[in-house]
C-alpha cells in the first residue's frame, strides 16, 4: 500500500483508492455504509482531515496485523489447568490464557527449535526451574548457556567434561555385564569397526578374565577400561597382512583416537556414572571434539541412565524420573548419523522408564525424521529457512497462513503442539514467560 | 516429593573413582597408529596415507570442527597453544605437502581451506551449502548471514534474482524490504559489474557492498559515484568495511 508523506498532501482520489484497497483486504462490501462515508469524505478534503485519516489508517493496519498474528485454533481456557506455568496463549480481545504444562508431558520427549535469540534456551531454563525437586536432570551444555541457572551448588552439580571419569565397560547396577558389554561393543563398533567387533569381544573377554584373577576381596572390581583395551590391542602381535592384523589396526585407530580426543575421561577402572546420573548435573561440553567423540561421550551417559532404570517399576503414565537436556542437538541427531537407530531405540525405551529428552535445535530440517517421530511435544520459535518451515508445517499440521507466520514471530513467541495432550492436541500460538 | 535429589560434592565424585591398574611394561602405542583416530580405519586407502604428526593431526581436527571453521590462522594457533614460528611452519608445510590445506590471505588475516583429501583423511563429509568462493569469502558470507538472521531477516545464500538469474551472495528478506549483500574481494571491475547487474535485476530494495579490505571499499565507492548506471541509485547502496575478527 502506498504511503504519502504529509508534505505532499494527496488528493481525494488517493484517499478513495487507499480505502478501496483496504476495504478489499478486510473483505468489506462496496455497498457497505463505510464505503459510502469514504466517498463523502472526498468532498470535504483538507489538511486536518488528511492527518485524521492517516491516523485512522495506521490504527486499522495495526488492528489488522494483530488480528492475523494468532493461530487458527486456540485452546479453551480449561485445556491447560494444572502443571507448570510456561507462558500464555493470546486470545481475541487481548486476553491471555495461561499455558500450564504438566510434568507428565515431558517423558514424551520434547523438541524446541528456532532461530538464535528466539527464546529456546529461555524456555528450557523455565522447564528446568519448574521440574519437581525429585527429578534427576542431566544437561549437556556446549555453550555454557545454563551456567547461571544451574549455578546453585546445593541443587546442581556443575562440572567440566575433562573432570569427569567414566568407564563405559562398567555396567549400571543390577544390569547384566554380558548384555551391557555387548551393547557397548555394538556402540563402539558401529560404522567404523563393523568387522573388528569379534576381535574386540575376544580381547575384552581375556581382559575380564585377567581382571577377575587380579581382583582382591574387599576391593572394588578392577574392570578393564578403554585404555586397557587400547594397550592390549597395541601390544598384540598378529601375522602381518592377515585379516586379523587389519581388524586390530582398525580397532586400535578408533579407540586411540577416541581416547586422545577425550583426554583422561576414560582412564579409570570405575567411574562417576552412578553418582552423576542420579542427581542434577550440568556437564560443560565446551571444547569436546570431534563429533564422534562428543557423540560417544553423550550417548554413553544417556545409555547408562536408561539401562540403570531397566528394572524400575513401570507406571502408566510414567512419572518423570530423569530429564536429559541436549543443547545443539542437530550435531548428533542429523540425518546422516550412523547412530540414529540407536537413538530411536533409546527414545522408545526411555519413555516407558520415565526418562524424558529435551532436544534444543536450530535447524530442525537437519534432524533425522526417526528422532522427530519419537518426540511428542514441539515448541517452534521463529524460522527463517524454507526447509525448516516445511518440516515444521508437516510436523505440527500448520495451515499455510500459520506457516507464513513462522517467519514473523517475535522472540518469546512460539507455536506449541502437544500431540498426546488429552484435551487439546492441535498447534497453537503461545507466548513464553514473561509475556506482555 | 518432599525431598530433593541428593547432589554430591566434587570430593565425593573423586572418591568414587577407582583408578586403573598401571599398564604392563612394553604396552605402548606403535608409531603407525594415527593420533586422531578419525582416519577411515581398516580401508586400503588408510594405509596409503602417511601418518600425520601429533600436532598436524590436532591442527587438522581443529580446522574441521564446525565451530572453528571461521577462525583465522592466528586464532587457530592460539587455540592450540602453539607459539613457536618454527613449529607452525613445520605443521603447515607437512599438511601442504600432503595436499590437505591451502592458505588464503585477505586483509590482515589468513584463512584455511581444507581440500577433500583432508576431509577423506578425517573420515568426515565436507561441509555443503556455505556459498561459493574462497575461504575468506565464505567466512564473511557466513558471518553476515548469521548477523542478519539474528536481526530477524530471512536469509538466502547465493540466491538467484530477477529474470537474468543473477546470483547475489546474500539476499535478506525483511519487513523493510529486500536487501542484497555483495561481498567483494576480487577486483573493482568485477564488483562494479556485480552492482550493475544487481540494480538491473530490479528486485533488491537496497544493496550492501561489503569488503574486508578498506581499500577495496574506497575504490568501489569512488567507481560507483562516476558510473552512469550505478550513480543514480547511490541512495540505495551502502558500503561497509567488514573487519575480520580474530577470536
Amino acid at each position: 500500500m502506498k504511503t504519502a508523506s504529509p508534505t505532499e498532501r494527496p488528493g481525494p482520489a488517493w484517499l478513495i483508492q487507499t480505502w478501496q484497497e483496504l476495504t478489499e483486504q478486510l473483505g468489506v462490501d462496496p455497498t457497505d455504509p463505510l464505503c459510502r462515508n469514504i466517498e463523502r469524505l472526498g468532498t470535504a478534503w483538507n489538511d486536518e482531515l488528511y492527518l485524521h485519516v492517516c491516523r485512522a489508517l495506521d490504527h486499522l493496519r495495526r488492528a489488522r496485523g494483530s488480528m492475523l498474528h494468532r493461530s487458527d485454533r486456540m485452546p479453551p481456557p480449561s485445556a491447560f489447568e494444572e502443571g507448570v506455568l510456561l507462558g500464555g496463549v493470546p486470545l481475541p480481545g487481548g486476553k491471555v490464557t495461561r499455558l500450564l504444562v504438566s510434568p507428565l508431558t515431558f517423558p514424551l520427549h520434547t523438541v524446541i527449535c528456532g532461530l538464535p535469540g528466539s527464546g529456546k534456551t529461555w524456555l528450557a531454563r523455565l522447564i528446568l526451574a519448574a521440574a519437581y525437586p525429585t527429578t534427576r536432570i542431566l544437561v549437556f551444555d556446549p555453550n555454557r548457556s545454563y551456567r547461571l541457572c544451574c549455578g546453585d551448588s546445593s541443587d546442581w552439580l556443575s562440572i567440566d567434561w575433562q573432570t569427569l571419569r567414566l568407564n563405559p565397560l562398567v555396567p549400571p547396577p543390577d544390569y547384566g555385564l554380558e548384555a551391557w558389554l555387548s551393547e557397548k561393543l555394538d556402540q563402539l563398533a558401529r560404522g567404523e569397526l563393523l568387522h573388528s567387533r569379534y576381535l574386540l569381544a575376544r580381547r575384552l573377554d581375556e581382559l575380564l578374565e585377567a581382571a577377575t584373577r587380579r581382583a582382591e576381596p574387599g576391593e572394588p572390581f578392577p574392570y578393564p577400561s578403554l585404555f586397557d583395551l587400547r594397550d592390549d590391542l597395541a601390544h598384540r602381535k598378529c601375522r602381518p597382512g592377515s585379516k586379523e592384523e587389519m581388524y586390530r589396526e582398525s580397532a586400535l585407530n578408533v579407540l586411540d583416537g577416541r581416547i586422545r580426543s577425550t583426554q583422561h575421561v576414560f582412564d579409570c577402572a570405575q567411574g562417576m556414572e552412578k553418582l552423576v546420573t542420579n542427581t542434577r548435573v550440568r556437564i560443560d561440553t565446551e571444547g569436546l571434539s570431534p563429533v564422534p567423540s562428543v557423540d560417544f561421550f553423550i550417548t554413553h551417559l544417556m545409555h547408562y541412565v536408561c539401562r540403570a532404570r531397566a528394572h524400575a517399576v513401570r507406571n502408566e503414565p510414567p512419572p518423570l524420573h530423569t530429564l536429559i537436556l541436549l543443547e545443539e542437538a542437530q550435531t548428533l541427531l542429523e540425518s546422516r548419523s550412523i547412530n540414529i537407530t540407536f537413538y530411536q531405540e533409546l527414545l522408545l525405551v526411555a519413555r516407558a522408564l520415565g526418562v524424558g529428552f529435551l532436544f534444543i535445535v536450530q535447524d530442525i530440517s537437519r534432524i533425522d525424521p526417526i528422532v522427530l517421530a519419537a518426540c511428542a511435544n514441539y515448541f517452534v520459535f521463529s524460522q527463517s529457512s524454507a526447509n525448516n518451515k516445511r518440516v515444521v508445517r508437516d510436523l505440527l499440521s500448520l495451515s499455510p497462513r500459520e506457516c507464513d507466520l513462522l517467519g514473523n514471530l517475535v522472540p518469546g513467541e512460539c507455536f506449541v503442539r502437544f500431540t498426546q495432550h488429552p484435551r487439546f492436541s492441535y498447534p497453537f500460538l503461545a507466548r513464553i514467560l514473561p509475556y506482555e | 516429593m518432599s525431598e530433593g535429589v541428593y547432589v554430591p560434592s566434587s570430593e565425593e565424585l573423586q572418591r568414587c573413582v577407582v583408578p586403573r591398574r598401571k599398564p604392563l611394561a612394553g604396552h605402548e602405542i606403535p608409531e603407525s597408529a594415527p593420533e586422531t583416530g578419525h582416519a577411515p580405519a581398516g580401508e586400503p586407502d588408510a594405509a596409503a596415507t602417511p601418518p600425520l604428526s601429533m600436532l598436524a593431526a590436532l591442527f587438522l581436527n581443529h580446522a574441521a570442527h564446525p565451530h572453528n571453521r571461521e577462525l583465522s590462522l592466528e586464532a587457530r594457533w592460539k587455540d592450540l597453544g602453539v607459539t613457536s614460528g618454527a613449529v607452525k611452519g613445520r605443521v603447515l608445510s607437512e599438511l601442504r605437502r600432503l595436499g590437505f590445506i591451502r592458505l588464503e590471505r585477505k586483509g590482515r588475516y589468513q584463512l584455511l581451506h581444507l581440500y577433500s583429501k583432508a576431509w577423506d583423511y578425517l573420515g568426515l563429509a565436507p561441509p555443503t551449502g556455505e556459498g561459493v568462493g574462497g575461504p575468506v569469502h565464505k567466512a564473511t558470507v557466513r558471518r553476515l548471514a548469521k548477523a542478519f538472521r539474528k536481526r530477524g531477516y530471512e536469509v538466502h545464500l547465493e540466491h538467484a534474482i530477477g529474470e537474468s538469474g543473477k546470483r547475489v551472495d546474500l539476499v535478506c528478506f525483511g519487513r523493510d524490504g529486500i536487501l542484497g549483500v555483495e561481498v567483494g574481494l576480487s577486483d573493482v571491475h568485477q564488483e562494479m559489474k556485480n552492482l550493475r547487474d544487481d540494480l538491473a535485476a530490479n528486485v533488491l530494495d537496497r544493496i550492501l557492498f561489503v569488503s574486508c579490505d578498506p581499500g577495496m571499499v574506497r575504490k568501489v565507492r569512488a567507481a560507483a559515484r562516476i558510473d552512469p548506471a550505478v550513480s543514480k541509485h547511490m541512495e540505495r547502496i551502502r558500503f561497509l568495511y567488514f573487519e575480520e575478527e580474530s577470536p
